[in-house]
C-alpha cells in the first residue's frame, strides 16, 4: 500500500468513528433507561458483616441472608422516600409475614432508632452501614432500595426507590412465592 | 481487590509504555545523517545535468554549481569522520528510569486519599436549620418555652406551644410539646389525636406505626373521632391495602353529617383510591351529596329511601373488588340500568334522578345524563342543584356562543332561584345583548360587575361589551 492510499483512508476516520458511536447510540436507544438491572443479578450476595444499630445488638451478615427467600431493605432515617415506603414494608413483615432485613445507610444510630420508633420496626435484623461500604458492594444507587434474596442467597431483584403497592403486589409478592416453592 | 490493582498496574505500564519507547529509542547515528546529505547532493547533481540539457544553465554556470556541491559534499564527508558525541543516549535512560518510578508512586499519592469510599460527603451547601418566622412570634415562643422550663407541668402552655410549632411548620418541635401534653394528660383522646396527627406531619403525611397506635385508641375512646378514623384510613392507604382504606373512609361518610367540613377531603381521597381498584366512586360513596341530602342526615338513611343510589354494603364491594374489569363494569351498568327503571314507575323522585345524572356522566353517557336532569327538574322545577347541572351540560363550548334554549332556559331557573348566580347573569345578559335589549343587558352584566373582584381578568373585557352597548 502506498503512503498516499494510507493518507486517504486515514481521512474516512472520523466517519467511521462517527458510524460505530452512532451505532452505539441507537442501540442505547431501544433500552428503557429507567430500569437499572443490579451487576449481582443471579449472584450471591456480597459477603459482609455488619454491626447493629447499638453496642451488643445483633447485626446483619450474609450468613443470615440463607435457608428462605427474603428482602433486604436499604434505608436511613434521614431519607424521605423511605418513610414512604416503610408502611409497606410493615404491612409486608406483619401481615403477609415476610422477612425483611436492613441495611441502615449512613445514619447515625440514635436517628434510627428514632425512625423505628414512629414508623415501626418490620425488620428481623438491621445492620448499621456507618460508612456505606456494604451499600457500595451491594450497588446500592440511592436510597431506599429493596433486594429479593432467594433461599441460596443469590440476588434475584432490585427495586430502586421507594415500593409503591403496585411493585408489591405485581412484582415482590409473586417472586416471593415464586421462589419460595 | 487484587484484580483491581492488577488492573491499575497494567494502566500504569500502558500510560508509560509510549513515554518509554520515545525516551528510550536509540538516537539516529550520525553516519546517516551524512549519507542523508550525500544522497541531497547526489540529487543536486542530477538536477544540475538536468538543467543544463533543457539549456536553463549555460556549461560554465553548471560546472560552478558541481564545484560548489562538490565542495559541500567534502565538508559533509568531514563531518562523517568525526567520532559521534559521547552525551546523546545516556540522559533519556536516566529519564525514563526515574519517569517509571515516579509516575506510579504519583498516582498511588493521588489514588490512596481520595479513592477511598468512606471519605465525608461533600455538599454544596448545608440547609438553613429553621424556616423563618416573624420576630415576634419567635420571642414569644422563647419566652414560652422559658416559662415551660420554669413550670413543665403547664398543659395549656405546652398545648398553645405546640400549636404554634405546627402553625410555624416546625413539626418535630410540635410531636415534642404534644407529647408533653399528653405526658400531663394520658387520658385525652383528642390530645392523642393531635399527637399522633403532628406525628404524620413530621413524617411528610405517612402514618407510621405509633401514629396509627395512638389514633386506633383515640378512636376507642371517642368513635366518632373523624380525624383519627380518616388518618387510620389513609394508613391502610399507605400500607398498600387500597381496599381497608376504602372500607374505613366509606364508614366515616356513612356517620358523617352531610354539612360535615372533612366531606369533600374523604370523598376526593374515596373517588382517588376508588378509581385505583377499577371501582365506581359514587357507586361505593354511601351517604349522598349535601345538597340532595335532608339537613341532619344520618346512618344509612340513603339506603332506605326510594330509588335510592346503588350503594353497596362492604360484602358487595369486596365482591366486586374481586370481579374482573369488564365484570364489574357490568355490574355497575346493570344497577344504574336498574335505577332508571325504578324512576320510571316513580318519576317524581328527583333524588334518583340526580343520581342517575351522575352516573351517567361518569360512564361517559352524556345524552343520558341530561336526559336524567330533564327529570330531575320535572320532578322538583324548585331545585337549583338540578337546573345548575343541567345548564352545566348543555352549556356552549365557548364564552362567546349564544348557547341552546334549552341552556338559555336552565340559567333562566337559575337566576330565578339564585339572583347572584354569575354565570346566568353573565349568558343572560349576553342573551339580552344579542337581541338588542341593552337596558336589560346592562342590568345584568352590572349586576355581574359589582360581584367579580376588582382584579378578576374578567372585569376588562365586560367593561369593554358593556360600553358598547347601544
Amino acid at each position: 500500500m502506498s503512503a498516499v492510499t494510507r493518507h486517504r483512508l486515514l481521512l474516512l476516520l472520523p466517519l467511521a468513528v462517527f458510524l460505530i458511536l452512532g451505532g452505539y447510540f441507537a442501540l442505547g436507544l431501544t433500552r428503557d433507561p429507567s430500569k437499572l438491572p443490579s451487576m449481582l443479578i443471579d449472584k450471591p450476595a456480597p459477603s459482609f458483616a455488619l454491626p447493629g444499630l447499638s453496642e451488643g445488638e445483633k447485626g446483619l451478615s450474609n450468613a443470615d441472608l440463607l435457608g428462605k427467600v427474603q428482602l433486604v431493605n436499604v434505608f436511613a432515617s434521614w431519607c424521605a422516600p423511605c418513610r414512604v415506603e416503610h408502611p409497606l414494608l410493615m404491612r409486608l413483615a406483619k401481615e403477609q409475614g415476610v422477612t425483611i432485613h436492613a441495611i441502615n445507610y449512613k445514619d447515625k444510630p440514635d436517628a434510627a432508632q428514632a425512625f423505628l420508633a414512629q414508623m415501626g420496626n418490620p425488620y428481623t435484623s438491621i445492620g448499621a452501614d456507618k460508612d456505606g461500604r456494604v451499600a457500595i458492594d451491594f450497588g446500592v444507587y440511592g436510597v431506599p432500595e429493596t433486594y429479593v434474596i432467594d433461599k441460596q442467597g443469590r440476588v434475584r431483584y432490585r427495586h430502586v426507590g421507594p415500593l409503591m403497592p403496585f411493585d408489591v403486589e405485581e412484582t415482590i409478592l409473586p417472586m416471593i412465592r415464586e421462589l419460595s416453592k | 481487590m487484587i484484580g483491581f490493582w492488577l488492573v491499575a498496574a497494567a494502566l500504569t505500564a500502558l500510560a508509560l509504555l509510549p513515554l518509554l519507547r520515545s525516551l528510550l529509542r536509540p538516537a539516529p547515528p550520525l553516519e546517516g545523517a551524512a549519507a542523508f546529505a550525500r544522497g541531497v547532493y547526489a540529487a543536486q547533481v542530477a538536477e544540475i545535468d538536468r538543467d543544463l540539457k533543457r539549456g536553463l544553465l549555460s556549461e560554465d554556470q553548471a560546472r560552478a554549481a558541481r564545484a560548489e556541491v562538490g565542495r559541500r559534499l567534502l565538508s559533509v564527508a568531514d563531518e562523517a569522520t568525526v567520532p559521534p558525541a559521547a552525551a546523546a543516549p545516556k540522559p533519556a535512560q536516566r529519564t525514563a528510569l526515574v519517569l517509571t518510578l515516579l509516575l506510579p508512586v504519583l498516582a498511588l499519592g493521588v489514588y490512596l486519599p481520595l479513592g477511598q469510599p468512606n471519605l465525608p460527603a461533600v455538599p454544596f451547601a448545608t440547609r438553613p436549620k429553621e424556616a423563618l418566622a416573624p420576630p415576634q412570634v419567635l420571642d414569644a415562643v422563647a419566652k414560652l418555652e422559658a416559662t415551660l422550663q420554669q413550670n413543665p407541668d403547664d398543659v395549656g402552655g405546652w398545648s398553645l406551644l405546640a400549636q404554634t410549632y405546627g402553625a410555624m411548620a416546625r413539626p418535630a418541635d410540635a410531636v415534642n410539646a404534644w407529647r408533653q401534653v399528653l405526658r400531663l394528660t394520658p387520658e385525652d383522646a383528642s390530645v392523642k389525636g393531635a399527637l399522633a396527627e403532628a406525628l404524620a406531619v413530621a413524617a411528610d403525611g405517612v402514618v407510621g406505626e405509633e401514629a396509627v397506635r395512638l389514633f386506633t385508641e383515640t378512636v376507642a375512646a371517642d368513635a366518632m373521632d373523624a380525624r383519627a378514623r380518616y388518618y387510620l384510613g389513609l394508613a391502610r392507604l399507605q400500607a398498600g391495602d387500597i381496599r381497608g382504606a376504602l372500607d374505613r373512609w366509606t364508614a366515616l361518610v356513612a356517620d358523617s353529617p352531610a354539612d360535615a367540613p372533612w366531606l369533600p377531603t374523604v370523598r376526593e381521597r374515596i373517588h382517588d383510591a376508588a378509581t385505583q381498584v377499577g371501582l365506581d366512586p359514587f357507586a361505593i360513596t354511601p351517604s349522598p351529596k349535601p345538597a340532595s341530602a335532608p339537613p341532619p342526615p344520618a346512618m344509612g338513611q340513603a339506603r332506605g329511601q326510594p330509588g335510592a343510589a346503588p350503594a353497596l354494603s362492604p360484602e358487595q364491594m369486596q365482591a366486586m373488588a374481586a370481579m374482573s374489569q369488564e365484570d364489574q363494569q357490568a355490574t355497575i351498568n346493570s344497577m344504574v340500568d336498574g335505577l332508571q327503571a325504578k324512576l320510571k314507575d316513580n318519576p317524581g323522585d328527583a333524588d334518583g334522578w340526580m343520581r342517575l345524572a351522575r352516573a351517567r356522566e361518569v360512564q361517559g353517557n352524556m345524552d343520558a345524563a341530561r336526559d336524567a336532569l330533564r327529570g330531575a327538574v320535572k320532578a322538583d322545577p324548585k331545585r337549583l342543584q338540578a337546573w345548575l347541572e343541567l345548564s352545566r351540560l348543555t352549556a356552549p363550548d365557548d364564552a362567546q356562543t349564544q348557547g341552546s334554549a334549552e341552556f338559555l332556559d336552565a340559567m333562566a331557573k337559575v337566576l330565578e332561584l339564585a339572583p347572584d348566580n354569575p354565570q346566568a347573569l353573565y349568558y343572560l345578559g349576553q342573551q339580552a345583548a344579542n337581541e338588542g335589549k341593552a337596558d336589560r343587558a346592562r342590568e345584568l352584566w352590572g349586576r355581574l360587575l359589582k360581584q367579580l373582584p376588582a382584579d378578576a381578568p374578567q372585569r376588562p373585557e365586560l367593561q369593554r361589551r358593556m360600553d358598547s352597548l347601544k
